[in-house]
């Protein structure tokens, strides 16, 4: 306890030495947390769009389906899936079509599902902007940018055909989900309208199971399934987008690295300084019977202390900064931009950075390198310390 | 006058007693005269050009095989159409194709008209039929496959004269007019057939009918595999 | 002055160094990630370039036209300079066919340089060489479930053409995104043209040599001059005929100052410590000076001197390191990240293997940073320094 009462009061002796310093880590710390908070912001945006809207958290499907999806290798019937995490199934029927209005043709693929079991599944049916959700056969909802591109409003038919059948539908409701594929090329109808242009029962199982358990659900069904059927994960229902979350965690997990190491190394040069200045002084503690180790202890105590002023100081301000990019949509522009580039990416219009308390943690990170590298540089000057010289020359 | 008003309603009485979809029935009947082979010459009229076509056709009044005789490129080209089901076959393709059903509302050789004005009979299969001052108005049945809300049946003389098709919105986007009409047979041919395109200034359709052949017209004429052979 | 600066520096090399290296760091981390974020900017254009043409002519309002027959055009003679090609494009809509499966996709006719262009994207096979041959997107070709040596057939009535056309596979192409891949069907423009409309383009493709990705002047020139021959059509820069990856470019600055800005504010940051360090250990010194008649200017004027001379060397040593580094990403670099990663980058328009580039704008911005830096870190301690008062500073103990 004395010894850190030392260090504090050794740290606190050299106020404007310590708030320069601190600036260096609350800079870091505040780009720590920021990117930290970005990036599971941004893979937790994608997660939810994939599993609430373009996808499911999980999905079930013969394993030929997933080579090739098409409705000649769907269910041939129902599987009943057992395992305690499942919250809710509904099959669904996915099939390329044609849409065509009166005034123009579009191809693309269409989702047949049970009106009422989506509603435990997805938030595609709570996000109607105009009309209402599927109630009956006879009726689709259509993405509000298909719409626009369509030419149709609600209330007039789209005609759907596959290369087996075709229906007049009308739309009942256009969705505005804020998530590119639903809202540019979502079309949803009923199951057994689906069924009717195809011949086939459903291509998948959709499956709620709690966030963050998608993969480990996944592979424990695949487990017990019948043979010939595979579940996969949110995460492996994901689009191409999810390379570019991976790689940006890649890219920019070792700057942040790289940035701590920069910090650590600052705090150290004050260190330094500070204990040069304040060589007798440790001759005179080493003369009173402390050990050399002791004192270098207490050299990486003066900068984990002068870094984690930095620190305290870091997390309050990046945790503030978090708080609001979570809390408001100041990333939308860019992410609206991006949706309009990339509709097919399946992205939001929204991204709200994380905040999660871990990031404390990792950002503490510079505290125990700045520790440690003191030990290493400046604390090897006490360690080499000369005392009667020192003793001498006072 | 007395006496003759009763003898007049008993003669009317199977016209009045018609309902709207029995009129629309005969007039499509009527529409595609009676089996009968001809060539039909096909104007495909745009701002500023046009294209001539000239085609065999073969017909039962139900069934319809047809033959491109003319331009030279496109010649030996063959369609035929069976209920719901549209063959194609093409020379250069070397067999014969069933179209998706797609195909049935696509335009036929880049004209005016869908392979289902000239072949179909989806006014009947596919809406419920009401009458209005005379006029057959035509509304898609419940999951009817057709772009349009509303299609209206001038009849004149229990044939068809005018065919108007709206979009869903209220605004005519079509227009067939039928005429000439030749009794053939016992059965009616209309011989003149012309189609605007309401939204396209300068698009329009013509096709004339002429070397009309009434009388049976081979069964193999109506198989796929005669679409590369010829009937 | 500049010799005592430099004796002042060589006196603590240990923490110099130290700072140096960071500065050294920073100036070389941002040389680098310009390189490869203009590369990568460069790439991303490139593309968009090559697959649009300098200049293309189409017809007017073409935005709002959804009909084949409004799109397309007989091309006319264009009075080009020489050495400049130009390429007829015939694009529509079919349906392709492949025995029960069916999807849409857009069909693209393509003269023999458009064609010869393609050869970069095949997968398999070879590029069409007579008619009745096309090239599928390998998605196209999966999801009809047709290989090469197959035939498919192009199903587009309602044109002024033939509206069926048989075809053979003889390439698959791999198309950096798969959503295009899965609706591309390539043939050569004389089958497009017999299938959809004869003597008819929906768009010319005029390509220019040695001009610069994104110069504009020439390109704009050219465009005045072909207005008086294009009756009923519109030609269009690349960019414009982009409108949504042209409103990209002016971010591109703003993008790469703030990066840039991100690390630089964390190297002056350090050296603000690094020289207020510096400062504190030689406060006795600076007494001295000031006693023997040094103005708070001159001593002022020593510290921003030390500052410039650190960062300016540490700078050269970052931009050594840098332009080296650069002269090996000047060949083509991949990105240090998984091949799965790298593979679906693609999707987005970011080819596997990068070019770097570095114009002259990115090094004065990184040095224009670096002596920003160094004058703004040395601010405080030189201010500071320039009021120590000689008799209180002499007497200064730590």
């Amino acid at each position: 306890m004395s010894l850190l009462r030392l260090a504090w009061r050794s740290v606190l002796r050299q106020r404007r030495r310590t708030a320069l310093l601190s600036l260096v880590v609350v800079y870091v710390t505040v780009a720590t947390l920021f990117l930290l908070g970005f990036l599971d912001g941004y893979g937790e945006s994608l997660v939810e769009a994939y599993a609430e809207y373009v996808e499911a958290p999980v999905a079930v499907a013969q394993e030929a389906w997933w080579a090739d999806p098409d409705p000649e290798h769907g269910l041939k019937s129902l599987p009943t899936l057992a395992h305690p995490l499942v919250q809710a199934v509904s099959p669904r029927l996915s099939v390329y079509a044609l849409l065509r209005s009166p005034y123009r043709l579009e191809g693309g693929l269409v989702l047949g599902v049970d009106p009422e079991g989506e509603k435990g599944l997805s938030r595609v049916p709570a996000k109607v902007a105009e009309g209402r959700w599927l109630r009956a056969r006879g009726e689709v909802v259509l993405g509000q940018r298909l719409a626009e591109r369509l030419d149709v409003r609600v209330g007039e038919r789209l005609v759907v055909e596959t290369g087996k059948a075709a229906l007049g539908l009308e739309v009942v409701g256009l969705v505005r989900a804020g998530v590119s594929n639903v809202d540019f090329f979502g079309v949803y109808l009923h199951l057994e309208d689906a069924q009717a242009l195809t011949g086939a029962l459903a291509t998948h199982l959709a499956v709620k199971v709690p966030r963050g358990r998608e993969g480990a659900v996944a592979q424990a069904l695949s487990r017990t399934l019948p043979p010939g059927l595979q579940a996969k994960g949110v995460w492996d229902l994901m689009g191409p987008i999810r390379a570019d979350y991976e790689g940006s965690r890649l890219l920019y997990i070792p700057l942040l690295g790289l940035f701590m190491l920069l910090a650590a190394i600052a705090v150290v040069s004050t260190t330094y300084v500070s204990v040069r200045e304040r060589l007798r002084e440790f001759a005179v503690a080493e003369s009173l019977g402390l050990t050399p180790w002791r004192l270098a202890g207490q050299v990486a105590l003066e900068a984990a202390l002068a870094s984690g002023v930095g620190l305290v100081l870091g997390l309050l301000l990046g945790y503030a900064l978090l708080w609001y990019t979570s809390t408001h949509d100041v990333f939308g522009p860019l992410m609206r931009m991006s949706v309009e580039l990339l509709p097919e990416s399946g992205l939001s219009e929204h991204l709200y950075t994380a905040l999660r308390p871990a990031y404390a943690l990792y950002a503490a990170g510079v505290v125990g390198l700045s520790a440690l590298l003191a030990l290493l540089f400046p604390g090897r000057l006490v360690l080499a310390l000369e005392v009667p010289r020192y003793l001498k020359e006072g | 006058m007395r006496k003759v008003f009763p003898v007049l309603l008993i003669l009317l009485a199977p016209v009045l007693a018609q309902t709207p979809l029995e009129k629309l029935r005969t007039a499509l009947d009527r529409l595609r005269g009676p089996a009968h082979q001809a060539v039909y010459a096909l104007w495909v009229e745009r701002p500023g050009q046009s294209k001539l076509y000239r085609l065999k056709v073969y017909t039962d009044g139900e069934r319809v095989h047809l033959r491109v005789l003319e331009p030279k490129a496109e010649a030996g080209q063959a369609y035929l159409s069976l209920g719901q089901d549209l063959y194609l076959y093409d020379p250069r393709l070397g067999r014969t194709l069933r179209l998706p059903p797609t195909g049935r509302s696509e335009r036929f050789l880049g004209s005016d008209l869908t392979y289902q004005d000239l072949m179909g009979r989806d006014l009947e299969e596919l809406f419920q039929v009401a009458e209005e001052r005379g006029v057959l108005v035509l509304s898609p049945k419940p999951g009817a496959a057709t772009p349009y809300g509303r299609v209206e049946v001038h009849l004149k003389e229990g044939l068809v004269e005018r065919v108007l098709y709206f979009d869903q919105r209220g605004q005519a986007v079509r227009e067939l007019r039928l005429g000439a009409y030749q009794r053939l047979d016992g059965a009616y041919l209309p011989r003149e057939m012309e189609l605007k395109d309401l939204l396209r200034p300068g698009y329009r359709t013509r096709l004339e009918v002429s070397e009309v052949q009434v009388g049976g017209v081979p069964e193999r004429c109506f198989h796929p595999l005669y679409l590369e052979r010829g009937c | 002055m500049l010799r005592l600066a430099w004796r002042n520096l060589l006196r603590t090399p240990g923490r110099n160094l130290a700072t140096g290296g960071v500065v050294a760091l920073v100036v070389f981390l941002s040389l680098v990630f310009l390189s490869v974020y203009a590369g990568a900017f460069d790439a991303f254009f490139r593309l968009l370039l090559e697959r649009t043409g300098h200049l293309v002519v189409r017809v007017e309002s073409y935005r709002e036209k959804e009909d084949l027959e409004a799109l397309t055009f007989a091309p006319p003679a264009l009075p080009l300079p020489p050495g400049t090609q130009v390429e007829g494009v015939l694009e529509g809509q079919a349906l392709v066919i492949a025995g029960e499966r069916s999807r849409a996709a857009v069909l693209t006719g393509l003269e023999a340089g458009g064609l010869e262009r393609q050869r970069k994207l095949l997968k398999a096979g070879r590029l069409p060489q007579a008619s009745g041959e096309a090239l599928l997107g390998e998605a196209l070709a999966r999801a009809l479930k047709v290989g090469l040596g197959d035939e498919v057939v192009a199903y587009a009535p309602g044109g002024m053409g033939l509206g069926i056309f048989p075809f053979r596979v003889v390439g698959l192409l791999d198309l950096p995104e798969t959503h295009l891949e899965a609706r591309t069907l390539v043939v050569g423009l004389g089958d497009a043209q017999a299938l959809l409309f004869p003597g008819r383009v929906t768009r010319l493709e005029i390509r220019l040599s040695g001009i610069g990705l994104y110069d504009q002047e020439p390109l704009e020139a050219l465009k005045a001059r072909l207005k008086p021959h294009l009756e009923g059509l519109t030609v269009e820069t690349w960019l414009e005929a982009n409108p949504l990856y042209a409103a990209l470019l002016p971010l591109y600055d703003t993008v790469m100052a703030l990066y840039v800005g991100i690390f630089f504010l964390l190297g002056g940051l350090i050296l603000l410590n690094a020289l207020y360090l510096s400062l504190v250990e030689r406060v006795r010194e600076f007494g001295l000076l000031s006693a023997l008649g040094l103005t708070g200017r001159r001593v002022m004027a020593l510290v921003f001197w030390e500052s410039l001379l650190l960062v300016g060397v540490s700078a050269l040593v970052g931009a050594g390191l840098g332009l080296l580094l650069h002269l090996e990403l000047l060949d083509g670099f991949r990105l240090p990240l998984p091949q799965w990663i790298l593979e679906q980058y693609r999707e987005f328009g970011l080819p596997e293997v990068l070019y770097g580039r570095l114009g002259v704008k990115e090094v004065l911005l990184t040095l224009g940073y670096a002596v920003g830096v160094a004058l703004l870190a040395a601010l405080w301690p030189g201010y500071l320094a320039s009021r120590l008062e000689p008799v209180e500073a002499m007497r200064y103990v730590p």
